[in-house]
């Protein structure tokens, strides 16, 4: 990934001439973003032994693939690094994306209101930071467990959405909603532009701004944030906002690449999500983790679904797949974290 | 007489069947340095979150300058000009020592919601005021999780120290430190007596320390008051008669 932290001093770090320390400062950087290595050694294996991977066709619709759950996973991050989960993003992104559709819609399956686009989609991205508010409300507020909270919003959410349309698909989105699937700058799509351009917003938002800065104190010591001031209700009520937000906004980029909303469109994307984040060296424990790992995570989970599909993988295979690799992934960061101990190397500081 | 700073009357609080604090009052003068005794249980932690914000009594008021204050959360506190250095030093694992000492008050710039850190400054301040205060970390952007005990303690010393603040309240404040560190600490205490006439709340266990940090002694008994000496005219025995409730059996007899 792109950020390789600055050198912080461990007893290990010698001095010598620039080009010399190079070696040690990659494999630093390698040791301190359980990704990277990964996607190292995966990615040009991949180029080299499946066909068409390497090919800027393949690599758009990678990018495509990808942004949804970028989203929902960049959103879940903040979550998790304010030491809470949120389970609940794929139920806001469908539950908004329905509401958004019926709102635009005729009125056999619609509401009638045709209203316009350049409103609904402020609304729905609106609407799912409210239901962040909500699950914010109800974990910091209630002192309810967050686990229960957002597993809870995220069944009533999927139930909602699939109710009025008695799960049926909403089609005859207007072509303005729609657009940014079918329209694309330098071959890429404005689904891709969209989602990598608030990724790269959010995490210059998240390592830089006071907030981020909160965001990263609460969850790595509520007690020790709250007693200097820090307003953990604050600060997690604007992590499950972003989350929420960032779900709206998948909704629309979700429905606008299928030119229709249904309420089972991206069934299961949650074990997706989390799987990203961790992968991602997101902690679950709070405090740590950066998008970008969140990023590499992505591409290393989007990579292996689109190879399997490239080399015509027996599709009951994929789920077997993919745990496995979030287990090598999670072995490898444990393994990790137990060589940088023993490097004297530390985790940078947020 | 001069007036005193922090005022806090009829204090009392209540955790289920159990009284932490029963109609507990305490005054601090500016420039005053006040220990605060007490046992396990006494009820000094509970009084200690009071006076930071951390918790809002039951019963009872603080007057900060003779004019009623409520402490919603440490942001308030913080602005009545009371610092804390907590028992537990309050300290992010996951941060930086500048990240630390301008928790909850970075050096920003922009609005809310993109305030923007301004990391150079604030290294810059970490290093000047750890330079006050004689101590050096090697290494500013290491996260606190890598610090010793010690150095744990004197940001966090350092952190409350800087602010601009009228009471300082430091619970068991030396407790971690080595013999010159615990010097620089009771150095800057007095100075930021002397010179600001800083008022200072001291829980400790400690009464060689409460000697070089204390002029007064307020003795806490099961969330009860239970003594106010003067620590000019009392001996040690004194303070641990009242600490162990020989003062009320002597007086009772």
């Amino acid at each position: 990934m792109s950020e390789v932290p600055a050198l912080v001093s461990g007893q290990s770090n010698s001095g010598g001439a620039p080009l010399a320390r190079l070696p040690a400062q990659i494999g630093r950087a390698m040791l301190r973003n359980p990704i990277l290595p990964i996607l190292v050694v995966a990615l040009p294996l991949f180029g080299l032994f499946v066909p068409f991977y390497a090919t800027v066709a393949n690599f758009q619709n990678l990018a495509l693939a990808s942004s949804i759950l970028l989203l929902l996973a960049a959103g879940g991050a903040v979550v998790m690094i304010s030491g809470n989960i949120d389970l609940s993003v794929e139920g806001t992104l469908v539950f908004t994306c329905m509401v958004a559709a019926w709102l635009m819609t005729e009125k056999h399956g619609g509401s009638g209101l045709l209203l316009h686009p350049a409103l609904v989609i402020p609304l729905s991205i609106a609407l799912g930071a409210g239901i962040g508010c909500i699950n914010a409300f109800m974990v910091e507020r209630m002192g309810v467990n967050s686990f229960i909270v957002t597993i809870g919003m995220l069944l009533a959410l999927k139930g909602a959405a699939a109710i009025p349309t008695q799960a049926s698909t909403i089609y005859g989105l207007p072509p303005s909603y729609s657009w940014v699937g079918y329209n694309s700058v330098l071959g890429l799509s404005w689904i891709v532009i969209i989602a990598f351009g608030v990724l790269f917003l959010l995490s210059i938002w998240l390592r830089n701004s006071v907030g981020g800065r909160h965001v990263y104190a609460v969850g790595g010591n509520r007690a020790a944030a709250v007693e200097n001031g820090v307003s953990a209700y604050g600060t997690v009520t604007t992590a499950y906002a972003i989350a929420g937000g960032l779900a709206g906004l998948a909704g629309w980029l979700n429905a606008a690449r299928l030119d229709s909303a249904s309420a089972s469109s991206v069934d299961g994307i949650t074990f997706t999500v989390f799987a990203a984040m961790i992968i991602g060296g997101v902690s679950l424990t709070g405090g740590a983790g950066s998008l970008w790992g969140v990023l590499g995570g992505v591409i290393l989970l989007s990579s292996i679904d689109n190879v399997l599909n490239l080399i015509a993988v027996n599709p009951l295979y994929v789920n077997f797949v993919r745990g496995a690799v979030i287990l090598l992934a999670v072995v490898l960061i444990v393994l990790r974290q137990r060589l940088a101990a023993r490097l004297g190397l530390q985790e940078p500081a947020a | 007489m001069i007036a005193p700073y922090l005022s806090a009357r009829g204090i009392t609080q209540r955790f289920g069947a159990v009284t932490a604090l029963d109609d507990v009052a305490l005054d601090i003068r500016p420039g005053e340095a006040v220990a605060l005794m007490g046992g396990n249980g006494a009820g000094k932690s509970t009084l200690v979150s009071i006076l930071s914000g951390l918790r809002q009594p039951e019963a009872g008021e603080i007057l900060i300058d003779g004019r009623t204050a409520h402490l919603r959360d440490a942001r308030d506190a913080r602005a009545a000009g009371i610092e804390t250095v907590y028992q537990n030093l309050a300290l992010c694992p996951n941060l930086d020592a500048p990240g630390n000492l301008f928790l909850g008050r970075e050096i920003a710039r922009g609005t809310w919601p993109f305030r923007w850190l301004d990391r150079a400054a604030m290294e810059r301040e970490t290093r000047a005021t750890l330079a006050d205060l004689g101590v050096t970390i090697a290494d500013l952007r290491a996260t606190s999780r890598s610090y010793s005990g010690g150095q744990r303690q004197v940001l966090a010393f350092a952190r409350a120290a800087r602010a601009r603040s009228k009471l300082l309240i430091l619970d068991e404040p030396t407790a971690a430190l080595g013999v010159e560190e615990s010097a620089n600490v009771v150095q800057t205490v007095r100075r930021l007596r002397v010179e600001r006439g800083v008022a200072v709340l001291l829980i400790t266990h400690n009464l060689e320390e409460m000697r070089l940090l204390a002029d007064r002694a307020v003795i806490l008994r099961r969330g009860r008051n239970a003594g106010n000496l003067l620590l000019a005219s009392a001996r040690d025995e004194d303070v641990v008669r009242h600490i162990t409730g020989g003062a009320e059996a002597a007086s009772a007899a």
